[in-house]
């Protein structure tokens, strides 16, 4: 107990789902092939990635748990605690810790951070005395120059950090994307490397023993550092540590997002990782278990990503086109527009709070795109998610093109709708363009955006964001 | 976190079940159930709002029966369970 638990659902005739953690994106050939043998026995065949490196499972029966449970305990994995069904503030956990999915192979990063998440998780795994947070708390370590984990979406992040102090991570807090949705924000101050794991548990320790728990709504961490201040809880952090941090000043650090390459050279110039594009994270579990027979032949491993995708690790150049054709064979084509490889979807046809399937929608959206642009779609280099509702569990808010149904009522006629966010340049935070429009129209507006981009001559989609916003888009439903 | 079984009256057992999440308010309940003799009553006490809807589910699959369903505040609720059925 407490190390595992089904969270609940109300879609696609499902009422659980399982949520497995996987630590620092790392999924060990072994524990693949058991969470294959879960899909196919009580999970309908089907698998998601999850912006947060888990692998989720749905139409879970609680009477199978306790077997699921023993097994996952067998393999060594364990889930999140899916608390969030409480009326009240309370019982949060820590959620999986992200980190970039090339740590360790990758040939440009400051610190090599699976063994520092894997301690991490070790600490607050199971362990009573935080298993009460008021709520979710989601950290990331973040060491690869391009952020691929976008740190600041975290209510705890670790930038590493190579600085005049010397090796370690400069920590921003009170990141999360639920509304109304906040960046975690830089403490700049400067934590050496053997007191990051005594850092990140004086961190929960403050949510926990500070947090406001008078109402769910206002739980998360960044409503503590509203209410107290930056100062405020630098301060509680030190006095948990019973040290005072060195300055560091954050603003010279690099906290640009960028996504990895489909193939990533490694450290040892002979390999190759090769991104598995699983388009909105799905997979069933004949591509699944095919994946884990083609990452055998290279390694003991699979890597997660937080852009829900698989990572194939450790191919020898010369094997790498042999690799790309036989995922295309399984329908995992990696030639294909990066628009598509970077769409993002949440699983909102399970959890019922919803009134459309993202990943569906992202699925006829694509598609539309694809047929009306043709070759012209693999010029643009744009990120478009999609969410069931506010809590943007796709990361919608801070996407290129973000998309969030909602409905409208008409006639007392409730009409599936989304409202449309572009990010510019000012906030990684992406703003309001249109909102309602009708679920089908949503194909003609985005394919509106990305022709006046493409004829707008300029090559960085946020720029061109920045002149949408400026104009009266703002409205009711399609007027473009 | 808590769980506890105690006998409340003759023949009737209050199983109190806090800060558990999904699926463990459920197991719980067709465990006790399993426990107790066929005509006896269980009162399901827990804060888990999903467990209002999956208990009553398992438990009339099962083939026992729902006396009531109470929101005793906010964030509790109690489910009156009679074991009607010796099906597991």
């Amino acid at each position: 107990m407490g190390k595992y638990a089904l969270g609940y659902e109300q879609g696609n005739g499902s009422t659980y789902f399982l949520r497995i953690k996987i630590v620092a994106g790392i999924l060990k050939i072994d524990q693949a092939r058991i969470i294959a043998e879960l899909s196919q026995k009580y999970g309908r065949d089907y698998l998601e990635v999850t912006t947060r490196q888990d692998i989720q499972l749905h139409w879970i029966k609680d009477e199978d748990a306790p077997s699921i449970f023993s097994k996952l305990e067998e393999a060594g994995l364990c889930t999140d605690m899916c608390g969030q069904y409480y009326p009240k503030a309370g019982y949060g956990d820590v959620r999986n810790i992200v980190t970039c999915p090339l740590t360790g192979i990758q040939p440009h990063e400051i610190i090599e951070t699976s063994s520092i998440v894997k301690k991490a998780v070790e600490m607050f795994t199971g362990r009573k005395e935080y298993l009460d947070l008021p709520r979710k708390f989601k950290i990331g370590v973040s060491s690869c120059p391009i952020n691929c984990i976008k740190p600041e979406v975290n209510d705890l992040a670790l930038v590493a950090v190579e600085s005049e102090h010397g090796l370690g991570f400069t920590p921003l807090v009170g990141g999360s994307l639920g509304f109304p949705p906040s960046l975690a924000q830089p403490l700049n101050v400067f934590v050496p490397l053997d007191e990051v794991l005594e850092f990140i548990r004086a961190v929960v320790e403050v949510y926990r023993d500070h947090g406001l728990r008078d109402r769910k709504a206002t739980a998360r961490f960044k409503w503590l550092i509203r209410e107290v201040g930056l100062n405020m809880v630098k301060e509680l952090i030190q006095e948990k540590m019973s040290k005072s941090f060195q300055y560091l000043d954050c603003s010279k650090i690099s906290l640009e997002w960028g996504e990895h390459n489909i193939i990533s050279q490694e450290k040892d110039p002979r390999l190759y990782s090769l991104m598995v594009p699983t388009f909105t994270g799905i997979l069933n579990v004949n591509q699944f278990k095919k994946i884990i027979e083609i990452a055998e032949r290279y390694s003991d491993e699979i890597r997660v990503s937080p852009a829900q995708k698989l990572v194939l690790v450790h191919i020898p150049e010369d094997e790498l086109m042999k690799v790309k054709e036989e995922l295309k064979t399984l329908g995992l084509d990696s030639e294909q527009p990066s628009i598509k490889i970077r769409t993002r979807a949440c699983p909102s046809d399970f959890c019922g709070k919803s009134f459309e399937s993202s990943k569906k929608r992202a699925t006829t959206l694509l598609d539309y795109l694809i047929n009306k642009f043709g070759k012209d779609l693999e010029k643009l280099d744009v990120s478009i998610s999609i969410s069931g509702c506010p809590n943007s569990c796709s990361q919608h808010i801070v996407s290129d093109i973000g998309l969030q149904s909602t409905t409208i009522s008409k006639n007392g006629v409730s009409i599936p709708c989304f409202n449309l966010y572009v990010r510019g340049r000012e906030s990684k935070i992406s703003k309001l363009l249109i909102r309602n429009i009708p679920s089908e129209q949503v194909s003609l507006v985005i394919e509106d955006i990305l022709r006046k981009f493409m004829n707008s001559g300029l090559t960085d989609f946020h720029e061109f964001a920045d002149r949408l916003l400026e104009g009266d888009f703002i409205h009711e439903g399609r007027s473009m | 976190m808590k769980v506890e079984v105690c006998e409340v009256g003759l023949g009737r057992y209050k199983l109190e079940i806090l800060g558990l999440p999904c699926p463990y308010p459920t197991l719980y309940t067709i465990k006790t159930l399993e426990e107790i003799r066929e005509g006896e009553v269980l009162e399901v006490i827990f804060d888990n709002q999903p467990s209002t809807k999956t208990i009553q589910e398992a438990v009339i699959e099962r083939g026992h029966e729902v006396l009531s369903v109470e929101r005793l505040n906010e964030a509790l609720w109690r489910i009156v369970i009679k074991k009607t059925s010796s099906r597991k």
